[in-house]
């Protein structure tokens, strides 16, 4: 099943508000919309629908969005993402720790709730993808990198990444478009207690950059921001 | 507990103070008193001067001892009631208002006995003139006659029982002095435990009993008002921070409409440049209503203690790196300016380490650097510092750009609704909750940077 025609439930009791959120994903290409305005609602449409995956407001007039994150979860192991007006670290810790795939706070950005919608779709239902090439190939100009062969393709021409590398690539990737710090990639690289990697970072890019960069010196895709970290340009080109 | 000890030890000091000061005056008050008398009695001293002058006066002539007239008048001016004088055999041969019923000759058995005691119930004074022995009988209600024999022994160990009878009282007055002291000590105790709890807000419940009683009764009843005043305070400042959040999540959800369907204006191709200008600045207005209510709420939570710190080790130098590249990544970005963030980390700041909670110091760094960002909307260069001062890593913003106005510097402290400051205000309330500060840094052109700083390990 191709993820746009994944189908979500919308969970809110401000009825204006599901309206626009479905508008804003069926911009974002999902067709795929069922809503519902309260706990005992969203549990009907829930066993008739059965959704793939469910966005769900936690103040509900008959019952609150953590308990209904549970009910849910009893019968179906779908992702869920809540979507709340509390922004405060205990309840967004609350529900992250539920188990919840994300935890969004109103207001939000148009194109983040169609980001994070896609990325948790992406992460649940990737394995039953039959075409899972796609989603792990990233073609950065003439440069073809196939992250589950840990390879570069490039005029024919096949070079393959270090581990270490690679999980910075894939770093850089899962936040493209966004300034990834040193201390992320390190982290990733290294785990904790990673002080005075930093040098050894920058000789890990600059070699990452001699693989996928036509011109190293001139890096068009994997961009420096001056004490920063990295970024991997969305398009070409870019300031930072 | 310290200041209670002091009060006892210094009641022991005075107590025995006073005793030696009482010891002291009574000596003096003897001593002195007994030279007194002495000087007295020396006058009055009949034995010596009268007895003599008497002595001196008396002669022989014609047959009979007779006295002169200085004698007499000696006689008359003393208290003697009688006089007689005793020649060798015990007969009178000189008499002075001697009554009539006395004896005029006297046995060696009976001079040896009224010499020691009395004479008809007179106690008597003798005086050997050389010639005669003189006689005076002194006034019964005014002298006792006494006459002991000491053992010389007893005499010369005088000084030793006294010595010893010091001794033991002071031992017995130390005693009596630290034993009171102590019973003192121990009943203010719990006394002393409660007021230093009562300064802490702890609630105390003292036992109401022995010589503490009324102050322990005080004690407790100063701790119920004080406890209900704080449940009372409490209790508002829960309200009020409830409520503040209720708005604030109220607010919320029409803000999320706001900012989707205006996004989504902005969005679609057929706006004109005007209409684009105006969803843009919608936009960013809201995003802006949005940034002030959670501030809002969380400076109500952190004014009340509503809001627990979750205080972790981190590290300065990567929660400015995650917070520069947070704001590149969301709102740098999008924005046209050239506005750009440099950061300047000291060497040993890397590896410093701050006991804080992170998202707070975060939003801090945020507010400030976002002032910098929205007052500067043609774009500048900011440059944040971060560096190790006296214990504390500091981050010092200073940018190209207007600088913080004087009229926000005055007024920090005041409630003002000229002027809205309430990032700067949170970024301060999240520097003091930790235990540092935020200060502003005088530019020459008269506006100002600004500094945080938290206390670093």
């Amino acid at each position: 099943m191709e993820l746009y025609e994944r189908k979500i439930l919308l969970v809110d009791d401000n009825r204006e508000l599901v309206e626009m959120i479905a508008d804003i994903l069926k911009q974002g290409g999902y067709k795929n919309i069922v809503k519902a305005g309260s706990v005992r609602e969203a549990l009907e449409v829930f066993q008739r629908e059965k959704p793939d995956m469910a966005v769900l407001d936690v103040m509900l007039p008959d019952g609150d969005g953590f308990r209904l994150f549970q009910r849910m979860r009893e019968q179906s192991d779908i992702p869920i993402l809540f979507l709340s007006a509390k922004d405060e670290d205990r309840d967004r810790l609350f529900g992250l720790g539920l188990g919840a795939d994300d935890y969004i706070t109103k207001p939000f950005l148009p194109p983040e709730l169609v980001l994070r919608v896609g990325a948790i779709l992406k992460r649940s239902y990737r394995q039953e993808e039959p075409d899972k090439n796609e989603e792990n190939c990233l073609c950065l100009g003439n440069h073809e990198i196939l992250f589950d062969y840990g390879i570069v393709r490039y005029r024919g021409e096949e070079t393959p990444f270090t581990a270490k590398e690679l999980i910075l690539l894939k770093k850089l990737n899962e936040n493209r478009g966004r300034i990834v710090t040193f201390d992320a990639l390190c982290n990733a690289a290294w785990g904790d207690g990673y002080y005075g990697y930093e040098n050894t970072l920058m000789v890990h890019i600059r070699h990452l950059r001699e693989k996928i960069e036509e011109d190293p010196s001139h890096p068009q895709w994997l961009l420096t921001a001056r004490g920063l970290g990295y970024r991997l340009a969305a398009d070409r080109g870019g300031r930072v | 507990m310290r200041s209670l000890f002091r009060i006892i030890r210094r009641y022991s000091f005075t107590a025995g103070a006073i005793i030696c000061v009482i010891l002291l005056s009574n000596m003096i008050a003897f001593f002195s008193l007994g030279y007194q008398k002495m000087q007295v009695s020396r006058r009055q001293d009949f034995r010596r001067s009268t007895l003599e002058a008497i002595s001196d006066a008396l002669f022989w002539e014609n047959g009979e001892w007779k006295l002169g007239d200085k004698g007499i008048q000696e006689l008359n001016d003393s208290d003697l009631q009688w006089c007689m004088g005793l020649d060798n055999n015990g007969q009178v041969v000189w008499e002075w208002r001697l009554p009539a019923h006395f004896d005029r000759s006297y046995s060696n058995a009976e001079v040896a006995k009224f010499s020691r005691w009395y004479l008809n119930d007179y106690p008597v004074a003798v005086w050997d003139t050389g010639k005669l022995l003189l006689v005076v009988g002194l006034d019964p209600d005014f002298f006792a006659r006494y006459s002991e024999i000491f053992p010389l022994n007893d005499i010369a160990v005088i000084p030793q029982y006294l010595k010893i009878i010091f001794l033991v009282n002071a031992v017995v007055i130390l005693f009596f002095v630290f034993l009171l002291g102590y019973r003192f000590y121990l009943a203010l105790k719990p006394l002393g435990t409660g007021v230093e709890k009562l300064s802490r807000q702890e609630p105390v419940r003292l036992k109401e009993k022995g010589m503490t009683r009324d102050l322990a009764l005080q004690i407790n009843h100063t701790s119920e008002i004080l406890q209900e005043q704080k449940q009372r305070l409490n209790k508002r400042d829960q309200a009020r921070t409830e409520w503040i959040s209720g708005v604030s999540h109220d607010i919320r959800t029409p803000l999320a409409l706001i900012v989707g369907y205006t996004d989504r204006l902005a969005k679609s191709s057929n706006l004109t440049e005007e209409e684009k200008r105006i969803t843009d600045t919608i936009c960013r207005q809201s995003q802006l209503i949005s940034q002030l209510v959670s501030d809002l709420n969380l400076t109500s939570k952190l004014a009340y203690d509503a809001q627990p710190l979750h205080l972790e080790k981190c590290s300065p130098a990567l929660l400015l790196r995650e917070c520069t590249a947070d704001l590149y990544n969301e709102e740098l970005e999008s924005e046209n300016g050239q506005t750009e963030v440099e950061l300047d980390i000291s060497p040993e700041m890397e590896k410093a380490v701050v006991f804080a909670d992170g998202n707070l110091v975060k939003r801090a760094l945020r507010n400030l650097i976002g002032n910098s960002v929205r007052h500067n909307p043609q774009g500048c260069q900011i440059r944040i510092r971060l560096y190790e001062k006296d214990g504390m890593a500091c981050f010092c913003i200073t940018d190209s750009g207007t600088g913080i106005p004087q009229v926000v510097v005055e007024n920090m402290d005041t409630q003002t609704e000229k002027i809205h400051i309430m990032g700067l205000r949170l970024a301060r309330q999240i520097a003091r909750a930790h235990g540092g500060n935020m200060e502003f840094l005088r530019r020459e052109t008269g506006t100002y940077d600004v500094g945080i700083r938290f206390p670093a390990e």
